[in-house]
């Protein structure tokens, strides 16, 4: 899974019977750099994500891709290869390097919130 | 699979049923020489791996549908084992 941040939804006239019922997301991937800075920025190439969850316009979302993103379809099939498994509440992110991951005296700092 | 190094965790409160309860870890892919490789991942863990220790991560669907007893989990990423030494690794 990758974290990405909705930037808006995708409408369809015509589709495949298959993915009726399903929102169709408009994500912008967030790299370690977007996720460092805990700004809403993303950074990554948008894609389009299927979800049954319903994230708003700038939430975080991790969405799961490749194969297994069609795999809440299961017995049914559908033609998707992106699917949104989770709304994120709450990021605890300390690369190292970071200010917050180690004080000098080598004890746990709490992020910011 | 490949080597990842835990850079955090992540709450989540709305997701697919399958995931409920499962740690929810960010991991960073890294080359065997260190290299960060990609945008970080989400990972499920069930070997307990804590911030900054290096992790192999399998890619394999099939494992986190076992893992979870759950056909329809929308999940890949899972945590196979944590690395005690990897060649030109700084574990």
């Amino acid at each position: 899974m990758r974290l990405g941040i909705v930037r808006g939804k995708v409408v369809l006239s015509m589709s495949d019977p298959s993915l009726v019922g399903t929102r169709l997301l408009i994500v912008e991937p967030v790299t370690a750099k977007g996720l460092a800075a805990n700004d809403g920025t993303g950074g990554g190439k948008q894609l389009i994500v299927a979800d049954h969850l319903g994230p708003g316009e700038g939430q975080m979302i991790a969405f799961v891709e490749g194969r297994e993103g069609a795999n809440p379809y299961w017995p049914g099939r559908a033609p998707v290869d992106a699917y949104c498994s989770l709304l994120v509440d709450g990021v605890d992110y300390h690369p190292p390097g970071s200010a917050s991951q180690k004080s000098e005296d080598g004890s746990q700092k709490q992020p910011p919130r | 699979m490949f080597i990842a190094r835990v850079d955090g965790s992540i709450t989540s409160t709305v997701k697919h049923k399958s995931l409920s309860c499962q740690r929810l870890l960010i991991g960073q892919r890294l080359e065997a020489n260190g290299t960060e490789v990609g945008e970080p991942i989400v990972l499920l863990d069930d070997l307990g791996a804590g911030l900054g220790s290096h992790v192999l991560v399998t890619s394999d669907g099939d494992l986190a549908r076992q893992m979870l007893a759950d056909n329809n989990t929308p999940s890949r990423m899972v945590v196979v084992g944590i690395i005690d030494s990897a060649d030109g690794l700084n574990v």
